[in-house]
């Protein structure tokens, strides 16, 4: 069978490599060749460097455990080829299919190829090696080496003795060597490498050259065959170093001999059987010794201790401490000299001093101190404070205050792990917290959530710090209870953003919002500006009180009507705004339509919630957001020109409505009340636009008392003074509403004066005559007649005739006297019809 | 699961950015992965701002290609969007700085798909196609990923102008990077071919480094080249060299197409990629209907291999663009009939192609890929 071109290219690709730089070059062919000829999914080339450890590369594979997992272990998709039989190492060629003889043949004649290369690369590197060697010990060791004839004259130097003169070797051969290292003319006196010529053997010196530096050196002669001196080897060692630390140790144990002296403590050095090897001036004072000799000479268990000590314990504490466990000793110590006793402290270590290993124990007298742990331990125990002294994460001691606190008792918290106390979510800010503060890094108290035995959440505020206790390192933790505190400020922090009217945000809010969500990723950003109808109106009639009421309706129609990733917040006044984010014109249209409808829905004092909305919407990150917020305050004040007339209109209808049920006062009265009333404007020839003004007048005079209190306005009692107060302030309260409507509100004076006495007894003004408005005489005589004639909660009827005579009684005092005249004059006239 | 295309060919970014992603997003609002692909006529800049803006929260990957290729053909300038949305789909993307240690690079960039922890799916690489040694970096990137994904993509790059190509990921864009996606959620099923066949007799590359050949058979590489060729002048090497590429013996008895795109002065070729030094070449020649076929048939292939087909990707060698002209169009239509109308459909012409027929992803030239989903 004839081999095909793809077969003839394939077979000349696997075998044939450029012969590579290095090992990792040849896996980088191998890997090429692999992936492309061969489809492998995972290659791992080993090879065995004689007398060093293999080295393995692979790729494919997550490690070198992976290749020695995977050798033999799946061989249907492996590849395995022991390069010359195992012993340069092996090639294992991982594919995704099943090894196919195809696939085997051509691997094998692949491996063969690469066996060859790294067989050559093996011998070459051998070859290399040997070749380096020689010349590399020389270089690479750090002594100076310099060969020099009878002269001087440098024949070679290795790398590290040209390295020290910053020269490149071949720069140095034929120079003197005085010259280079020494700076000289002529050779340096105490030179052994003269003397190694002269004398035939060995001689040693030790040299400071000229840049400071100290040199021991040695001078070999070399000696031909006639045994003759022929030239020499120098070799100098820079021991600068070494006698720079010598220097530095002979200063640094004068040093620790001061401190040793100088310091506070007692010290006694003890070899391990207990017997003194030194101590320190500050020793001979504290026991009143006078020299060191005396002082080594005595006993410690005998002499410098008091009876009541342990001392047959003193071997077994000796005996720890030479196994390197420091010891703590409280012991009563003694002064020898005039057996005066005093209570110290001893800390025992091991010491390696001299080559010899001994016991280094500093004595403290702590007769001073207790008196202050005395005081501190009462501080401990009454501080207001809750404090707690902690060890390895466990509670050692705890004040009562610190149990009250946590609601657990001191027992309970003794030996417990502190951090249970600790809130789970800010466990890992406390640890950090807390070794920030015990490494210096923070001095401010940290604040976290405490759970107490109740489970009652606290937050407190502590502050940590290390502190010796009883000779081990420990924790003094302080704890206040600050859970009112942050009560106050989440309180306060609320407050800062919201209304305290509504509990919506608040403007301040909302710009920083504004200004937080006024990104790319927000837009299209939809701004919705909203204004309450009405609500002038409702304060008012109603008061404030009322009027808040109403806002706050209204902004729970806001929130039932928007998202709950918008942001609703009081704008101020009867203002409000809503803040849309990823929400184009359409959507936030909707959102318009939504807050309508249910603020339809709602009701106030029987009043129907109105509010006029206007919408914008940011879509290009250019465009200003203030430009926005303008651009929907202008669409909400042209919609709110539109809506808000028919609105008080409709509220004053439902005000008028409201009133009728809550007074006696019928339709009846307010038809007779008109009648009468144009029929007195007709006699006095008004115009009419003044008759329209009497009619409304007639209506709505008693308007204000929708405000009143129906226990009021009902009463079948006298009313007390009081009552009666508050009754007259129905004239103001249905004047400021007329006010609100610009239909009505040139009839609100006439509201106002409907009370006024022509005498100027009247309320709320005290108006007198004339001064008191036309129109209101005119209702003032009208209602008094019809209340008369047809009877109050409070009051029968009354003929008309007695009720005529009332009239004229009070013409002059109450009542207009010549309307009085003109409105009999009708009641007669109608009589007689 | 739902997949969206869109293309745009204004001439404005913005314009083009917006058209493009709103088209694809009528299909798919806010999808978890975004493929954006342009040509160079855009400031690329403003364009990756302009979809970044559109796509939401989502992944995105792309680069700046030669052409973009929709359902009515290539488009020499346009912006093509890809969205991907579903519950079950996991994306994640990286974009890596390609330095001379391709190797490294490739790996690195896999490294940080890696850190994902998603253990299978497909990796779409959008390499710099100039890149210093494509197949190393593939290497590197498939040392870091394993043998548990599938690979496709091709190089990108602009028209032909050389100067600079950019490659995009939802943090922005570099030149001269890698952007890689990582999809898990939405299977892939891909084939390659190119349709051509050897001629001649084979030559041993003696003298080469990287992209450039310096010598066949021992011979000055343009010599050799032009000896088996009849002997062709210098001036006819590009339209020669667009006919007849070499190629280097692959597994299973196929052919790597190796580009070669001009004649130095040494009469050393130059190759869109690297050709490894001491392997065999040999001549390949093709015709446009058996390029058409070999299209076609991928795409069958492919088509035959995914139970539903919701989008269907193509990655084809700008050379086969370019040698096609017009005839072009009969590719892309051989390729579209396999796929179902309703398909999301998007390809892009690209310098080399990369497609993992076993494990291990190659570098292809002249070489059309067909993905569908």
């Amino acid at each position: 069978m004839q081999p095909s071109t793809y077969d003839v290219m394939m077979l000349y690709d696997i075998v044939s490599f450029a012969y590579p730089k290095s090992f990792d070059e040849l896996f980088e062919h191998v890997l090429e060749k692999s992936v492309r000829l061969l489809g492998v999914s995972g290659l791992a080339l080993a090879v065995l460097h004689p007398g060093q450890e293999k080295t393995i590369r692979f790729w494919g594979f997550r490690s070198e455990a992976e290749v020695m997992e995977i050798m033999g272990k799946d061989p249907s998709q492996v590849f395995t080829y022991n390069l010359s039989g195992g012993k340069m190492g092996f090639l294992l060629f991982k594919q995704a299919h099943v090894l196919s003889h195809k696939d085997k043949r051509l691997y094998n004649i692949f491996s063969q190829r690469i066996e060859d290369i790294v067989q050559r690369k093996l011998a070459e590197q051998e070859l290399r090696k040997s070749e380096y060697e020689k010349a590399t010990i020389l270089d690479g060791i750090s002594t100076l080496i310099i060969f020099q004839n009878l002269n001087n004259d440098i024949l070679w130097v290795n790398r590290a003795a040209a390295e020290s003169v910053g020269k490149e070797p071949k720069n140095l051969i034929g120079k003197k060597c005085y010259e280079v290292w020494h700076q000289r003319s002529e050779p340096c006196v105490k030179c052994p490498v003269i003397r190694a010529i002269n004398s035939g053997i060995m001689e040693e010196s030790y040299i400071v050259s000229h840049d400071g530096k100290h040199w021991d050196i040695k001078g070999y002669p070399v000696k031909g065959e006639s045994d003759q001196v022929e030239s020499v080897i120098e070799v100098a060692v820079d021991n600068t170093a070494y006698y720079k630390t010598q220097k530095a140790l002979e200063s640094s144990q004068r040093a620790l001999e001061t401190i040793f002296n100088n310091i506070n403590d007692a010290i006694f050095v003890f070899r391990p059987d207990g017997a003194i090897f030194d101590v320190n001036e500050k020793m001979m004072m504290m026991f009143g010794v006078n020299s060191k000799s005396e002082a080594i000479a005595k006993s410690f268990a005998k002499d410098y201790s008091c009876s009541q000590n342990p001392i047959g314990q003193l071997p077994a504490i000796f005996k720890k401490v030479m196994r390197g466990k420091g010891q703590v000793l409280d012991w009563r110590a003694r002064r020898p000299s005039d057996g005066v006793e005093f209570q110290v402290e001893i800390y025992m270590n091991k010491l390696e001093l001299y080559d010899e290993e001994l016991i280094l124990a500093t004595v403290r007298d702590i007769t001073a101190s207790n008196q202050d742990e005395k005081m501190l331990r009462n501080m401990f125990v009454h501080s207001p404070i809750g404090m707690y002294v902690a060890r390895k994460g466990t509670f050692y001691v705890v004040n009562q205050q610190f149990a009250n606190t946590t609601g657990y008792s001191q027992n309970d918290l003794v030996d417990s792990d502190c951090s249970k106390l600790v809130h789970p979510s800010d466990r890992l800010q406390v640890k950090r917290n807390a070794l920030k503060m015990l490494k210096g890094q923070q001095t401010m108290p940290y604040e976290f959530r405490l759970i107490s035995k109740q489970g009652e959440i606290k937050w407190v505020m502590e502050t940590v710090t290390s502190i010796n206790y009883l000779g081990k390192r420990a924790v003094l933790g302080s704890v206040v209870d600050i859970t009112e505190r942050k009560a106050a400020e989440k309180k306060l922090h609320f407050l800062s953003f919201h209304d305290s009217v509504t509990g919506l945000y608040n403007r301040a809010f909302f710009e920083e919002e504004l200004k937080r969500l006024d990104v790319s990723r927000n837009l299209p950003l939809s701004i919705i500006m909203g204004d309450v109808n009405g609500l002038k109106l409702v304060n008012d009639a109603f008061g404030h009180y009322q009027g808040d009421k109403m806002l706050m309706e209204v902004a729970r129609a806001l929130k039932t009507a928007c998202r709950k990733e918008d942001i609703i917040c009081r704008w101020g006044g009867d203002e409000f705004a809503v803040l849309l984010p990823k929400t184009d014109n359409k959507a936030a249209e909707e959102v318009c339509l939504r807050i309508k409808h249910t603020c339809g829905k709602a009701l106030t004092n029987e009043m129907p919630l109105s509010i006029s909305l206007g919408t914008a919407t940011k879509v290009l990150a250019e465009q200003n957001c203030q430009e926005v917020i303008k651009q929907a305050e202008d669409r909400m004040y042209h919609n709110k020109l539109l809506e808000s007339k028919s609105y008080i209109n409709s509220i004053i209808s439902s005000l008028q409505t409201s009133l009728a049920q809550k007074t006696s006062e019928t339709e009846e009265h307010a038809r007779r009340m008109k009648k009468y009333a144009l029929k007195v404007g007709k006699a006095l020839d008004l115009s009419a636009d003044a008759l329209d003004e009497l009619y409304l007048l007639a209506a709505l005079h008693d308007i204000g008392k929708i405000a009143i209190p129906e226990t009021i306005i009902n009463s079948k009692r006298k009313l007390s003074n009081h009552e009666l107060e508050v009754l007259n302030k129905h004239c103001e309260i249905g004047s400021r509403i007329a006010q609100a409507s610009p239909e009505l509100a040139h009839i609100a004076k006439g509201i106002l004066s409907h009370h006024e006495y022509w005498d100027g007894t009247g309320y709320p003004q005290g108006l007198k005559g004339e001064d008191i408005p036309l129109l209101a005489r005119i209702i003032a005589i009208v209602d008094a007649y019809d209340v008369m004639t047809n009877g109050q909660v409070y009051k029968k009827p009354i003929s008309g005739e007695d009720a005529v005579k009332e009239l004229i009684k009070g013409a002059g005092k109450q009542f207009d006297p010549d309307l009085v005249k003109v409105f009999i004059k009708i009641l007669d006239e109608e009589n007689l019809d | 699961m739902q997949v969206g295309v869109g293309f745009s060919t204004a001439h404005n970014p913005f314009d083009a950015g917006i058209y493009a992603v709103h088209e694809a997003l009528q299909y798919t609002e806010e999808p978890n992965l975004t493929f954006l692909f342009c040509t160079d006529n855009y400031d690329q800049s403003a364009l990756f701002h302009t979809v970044k803006n559109q796509i939401g929260r989502s992944m995105l990957v792309g680069a700046c290609v030669p052409g973009i290729i929709s359902r009515e053909g290539v488009h020499r300038q346009g912006v093509g969007v890809l969205t991907i949305k579903g519950l079950e789909i996991q994306a994640v993307t990286a974009l890596g700085h390609i330095t001379s240690d391709s190797y490294n690079s490739g790996f690195q960039t896999g490294n940080c798909l890696k850190e994902s922890g998603l253990k299978d799916g497909t990796i779409f690489v959008f390499p710099d196609g100039f890149a210093a040694n494509m197949s190393h970096l593939l290497r590197g990137l498939y040392n870091a990923l394993g043998s548990e994904f599938n690979y496709i993509g091709g190089g990108t790059g602009d028209n032909l102008r050389f100067h600079k190509s950019y490659q995009f990921w939802d943090q922005g864009f570099g030149s001269n990077h890698i952007a890689a996606a990582l999809v898990k959620g939405i299977d892939f099923y891909a084939e390659s071919g190119h349709g051509w066949k050897p001629i001649g007799e084979p030559m041993v590359v003696t003298k080469a480094e990287g992209k450039i050949v310096y010598e066949l058979d021992g011979y000055p590489a343009f010599d050799r080249y032009s000896e088996v060729l009849g002997g062709i002048d210098r001036e006819s090497f590009a339209e020669y060299g667009m006919k007849y590429p070499l190629s280097i013996p692959s597994f299973s008895g196929d052919y790597l197409i190796r580009d070669p795109i001009n004649v130095r002065r040494d009469n050393s070729i130059e190759f869109v990629t690297e050709v490894p030094l001491n392997t065999v070449v040999t001549l390949m020649e093709g015709s446009i209907e058996s390029l058409i076929d070999t299209a076609r048939t991928v795409a069958a292939l492919s088509a035959k291999k995914a139970p539903v087909i919701r989008v269907g990707m193509v990655f084809d060698c700008i050379s086969r663009y370019l040698l096609m002209g017009d005839d072009f169009k009969r590719e892309i239509d051989g390729v579209l009939g396999v796929l179902p109308r309703e398909a999301a459909f998007i390809g892009v012409l690209t310098f080399g192609e990369v497609f993992n027929r076993l494990s291990v992803p190659l570098f292809y030239n002249k070489t059309i890929v067909v993905a569908v989903g």
